[in-house]
C-alpha cells in the first residue's frame, strides 16, 4: 500500500471513531438525564416491565433494538465511505456519517413501516 | 502537547456541548416526581445552569480555540477552529429552533411540584365578608 493510501485509511479509522464517539456521546447524555430525573415513590409496580430504570431501558432497548443498532453502525460505515471520497476532515466525515447513518435508517424503517 | 491540548478543547467542545445540549433539554422537557416547592424551584434551577453552561461553553470553547491557535501560530488548529464556527451557529440555530416550539422560556423554567395548597384552618372575621361559624 502507498503513502496516500494508508494515510486515507488511517483517516478513515478516525472518522469512525469520531462516529462511534458520538454515539457513546447521546447514549451517555440520555442516560444520565434520565438518572436526573426524580420519580414518583408510589408507583403501581405489580405488571412487568411498568417501573424500570434508566439503566434496565438502556439494555433492554440494545437488546431489542440490536437491528436497529446493527443498521445503524452498517450505515454510518457506508456514508463514512462516500463521505471520505469527498471530504478530508475525519471529524467533519465521522459527524456527517452518524447523522447520514441515523436518517438513512429513519427513512429505511418508514419505508418499511409503509410497505407492512 | 500543545497540539494535544488544542485536541482537547476541540473535543471537549464538540462531545460536551452536545451532551450538556441533551441532558439539559431531557430535564427541561420531563415531568419530575416533586414532592415540595423548594425541590421544584432547585430542579428547574439546575436545569437552568445546565442550560446556561451550554449557551456559554458554546461560545467560549470555539472562540478561545481560535485565539490560541492563532496565538501559537498553529495553522492546522486554526483552520479546525474557524470551522467549529459553523458548528457552533448550527447548536444556537438547534437551541433557537427548540426554544421556539416550547410554550415557555427554556431558561427560567420551574416544574410543577406535588406540594399541597395551604389548608385554611383559622377564620378571621372582615368586614364585607362571610362570617364565621360558630362566631
Amino acid at each position: 500500500m502507498d503513502e496516500l493510501g494508508a494515510s486515507r485509511w488511517a483517516s478513515f479509522g478516525l472518522s469512525l471513531l469520531v462516529a462511534l464517539g458520538w454515539y457513546a456521546t447521546v447514549i451517555a447524555a440520555v442516560l444520565v438525564g434520565r438518572l436526573g430525573i426524580p420519580a414518583a415513590p408510589d408507583q403501581d409496580c405489580s405488571a412487568v416491565f411498568s417501573c424500570l430504570r434508566p439503566q434496565e431501558e438502556i439494555v433492554l432497548i440494545v437488546i431489542l433494538g440490536g437491528p436497529i443498532l446493527v443498521g445503524l453502525l452498517v450505515s454510518t460505515l457506508m456514508v463514512a465511505g462516500l463521505l471520505a471520497r469527498l471530504i478530508r476532515s475525519p471529524i467533519l466525515i465521522g459527524t456527517l456519517a452518524t447523522v447520514g447513518g441515523v436518517v438513512v435508517v429513519a427513512v429505511a424503517g418508514a419505508v418499511w413501516q409503509g410497505v407492512r | 502537547m500543545k497540539r494535544i491540548g488544542l485536541g482537547v478543547l476541540l473535543f471537549a467542545w464538540l462531545y460536551g456541548v452536545p451532551f450538556l445540549l441533551i441532558v439539559g433539554l431531557i430535564r427541561r422537557t420531563s415531568s419530575p416526581y416533586l414532592a415540595t416547592r423548594a425541590a421544584a424551584q432547585a430542579f428547574g434551577a439546575s436545569t437552568d445552569t445546565i442550560l446556561v453552561t451550554v449557551l456559554v461553553l458554546n461560545l467560549a470553547l470555539p472562540l478561545a480555540g481560535v485565539l490560541i491557535a492563532l496565538l501559537v501560530r498553529d495553522r492546522y488548529w486554526t483552520r479546525r477552529f474557524v470551522w467549529s464556527l459553523v458548528g457552533m451557529a448550527l447548536i444556537y440555530f438547534a437551541f433557537a429552533i427548540v426554544g421556539s416550539v416550547a410554550r415557555t422560556p427554556l431558561i427560567g423554567w420551574t416544574p410543577a411540584d406535588q406540594e399541597p395548597a395551604p389548608r385554611v384552618t383559622r377564620c378571621m372575621p372582615r368586614s364585607g365578608g362571610r362570617g364565621c361559624p360558630g362566631g
